[in-house]
């Protein structure tokens, strides 16, 4: 694989995969917000 | 009747063993430059006199090479790989035992398995004042144990019988046919996520924290090795605290995750396949941390010592996340952590038993295992309850469609049922030495599934014999049983062999 072309991969996959990573730590932050809510009312 | 190995075998070994033990020396090549750099001269002649020996050692080995080309059987590549994780922190010990910080070898060989094999525990004697070189050589550890320190070495020279290598240490997961593409993708994945991690943690530094741009970048690089490899190991014996950033919670914790999951999901996610929520270890995972999170809060809710939706949710989910990846960061204090009461203790210890994704840097049962075992169970249960003549197809989604076989599901159960083993003999050891039954089974949980959170068992002047069970029980954690076997029969069979 040429020089340039790693590059293109390393920077395009590696965005696209910390974004997703980054969606996927939000989703459950939003998840443990509604459940500190509830428990927090709870309790 | 057992085959006693030949002294050509042992040679092979060897050999295999001097060239990764002459990767890891070189590793030290990196805090080498931070001591320089740094003007930390003690701490450089301690690195040097490191990767000197590293080097001599593999030199020696390379003197008696095996006398006929053969490859790596998967025997020799057990037994290899169970060394290397033996040997490869008494030579890494070297450099923290020389820097004054550490009672005894045996701590600085305690944190060099700790290091290496991602977990994160420390007998280490004030933290906060030791060298910025031989911190950083603490988390390279980190690094080359979460990278694979034999996959580091197969980067470098091309073993044959490299496959046996690298399944041996606890990775199943082969993303391309041949494990040199493997290992370089495993690479391209950490210096991607180094690039951006390491950037993003040390502008955080600098203009929230206000370090000087060298600290925050010492501190990123140092965070990044910890996080994305799931060690635990911080240059600040406050652990995450220290800072008192949400911004950097959130950077740590999306680190967290992308080291907890397998590289197979990381190429799927790079390579835009669809379907990833459909993977039974994907699901297992979410639903696992979903359950001890709510345990979790509601322990510490139902205790009165977290009330608030803020600080529990800032607290409790940090916590849970650091356990349940297996890293071992805190933002509670070792005092205030085992004040937790009995519920929390346990939503944070199943966390951490559990652990994070098959093939990833995190310990623990892994997920993978967790799924295959609920839905043999439930196979089981449901051909139990059908007629006889209903044969039910015993599939699971991992990359594809995968048939569940009567081995596989025996297989995941044995391997799971000598985690729990391993939990609870080190609780046990730990019992015995007069420690309460819930912090001993904490702690012991963190070590053998590679965590390194503590309540205060770990620490300068513990027992020796408690020490070295932790010692085996990160060793043998890590390298999730079968090496370690093949390793005991090898010498079983050196001895009482014809």
């Amino acid at each position: 694989m040429s020089p340039r072309r790693t590059t293109h991969r390393l920077v395009r996959g590696g965005i696209r995969g910390l974004l997703i990573e980054a969606a996927v730590v939000l989703g459950l932050v939003a998840f443990g917000a509604v459940c500190a809510m509830v428990v927090a009312a709870v309790f | 009747m057992l085959l006693r190995p030949s002294g050509e075998d042992l040679r092979l070994i060897v050999h295999d063993l001097g060239r990764i033990m002459g990767v890891a020396a070189a590793a030290g090549l990196i805090p080498l430059v931070w001591a320089l750099t740094q003007r930390e001269w003690h701490a450089a002649g301690s690195i040097v006199l490191m990767i000197g020996l590293g080097i001599f050692l593999a030199g020696m080995t390379e003197l008696y090479p095996p006398r006929r080309h053969r490859a790596t059987d998967w025997s020799h590549g057990m037994v290899v790989v169970a060394l290397t994780w033996l040997l490869v922190p008494a030579l890494g010990a070297l450099p923290l035992l020389l820097s004054g910080h550490y009672g005894s070898w045996l701590d600085s060989y305690f944190d060099a398995m700790s290091g290496l094999t991602t977990t994160g525990l420390a007998v280490i004697q004030d933290v906060d004042h030791l060298p910025v070189s031989i911190n950083v050589w603490r988390h390279t550890l980190h690094f080359l144990g979460g990278q694979g320190i034999v996959l580091a070495a197969l980067t470098f020279f091309s073993a044959s019988g490299a496959l046996s290598l690298y399944q041996a240490e606890g990775r199943d997961e082969r993303i391309f046919p041949s494990v040199g593409s493997t290992a370089r993708f495993i690479w391209l994945v950490s210096l991607a996520h180094a690039v951006l991690g390491i950037t993003a943690l040390t502008l955080d530094g600098i203009f929230a924290q206000g370090f000087r741009p060298v600290r925050a970048l010492f501190h990123a690089f140092t965070l990044f090795m910890a996080a994305f490899d799931t060690g635990g190991f911080s240059p600040q014996s406050t652990s995450i605290d220290y800072y008192h950033s949400a911004v950097f919670e959130v950077v740590i914790a999306v680190l967290m995750v992308a080291g907890a999951m397998s590289f197979g999901l990381h190429h799927a996610i790079w390579n835009r396949r669809r379907g990833l929520f459909a993977n039974l270890e994907v699901r297992t995972i979410l639903l696992t941390f979903g359950g001890t999170l709510i345990v979790t809060m509601v322990g510490l809710a139902s205790a009165g010592i977290l009330t608030q939706p803020w600080p529990l949710l800032r607290r409790g989910f940090f916590q849970v996340l650091s356990a349940h990846t297996g890293t071992g960061f805190s933002t509670v204090s070792t005092v205030e952590l085992a004040r937790w009461p009995g519920l929390a203790f346990a939503g944070m210890a199943i966390a951490m038993a559990l652990g994070g994704m098959s093939s990833s840097t995190a310990g623990g049962v892994k997920s993978l295992r967790i799924g295959l075992t609920v839905r043999a169970m439930a196979d089981s249960v449901r051909e139990a309850l059908l007629p006889e003549r209903v044969v039910l197809p015993a599939t699971y989604r991992q990359s594809g469609l995968q048939r569940l076989t009567p081995r596989l599901a025996q297989s995941v159960m044995a391997v799971s049922l000598l985690y729990v083993a391993l939990y609870l003999t080190g609780a046990g050891v730990a019992v015995a030495y007069g420690y309460g039954l819930q912090e001993s089974l904490f702690e012991s949980v963190s070590a053998a599934a590679a965590v390194g959170l503590s309540v205060g068992v770990t620490g300068p002047g513990m027992p020796v014999i408690l020490e070295i069970v932790m010692i085996l029980q990160m060793w043998v954690g890590r390298l999730e049983f079968v090496a370690v076997a093949a390793l005991v029969g090898f010498v079983v069979a050196w001895v009482v062999g014809e």
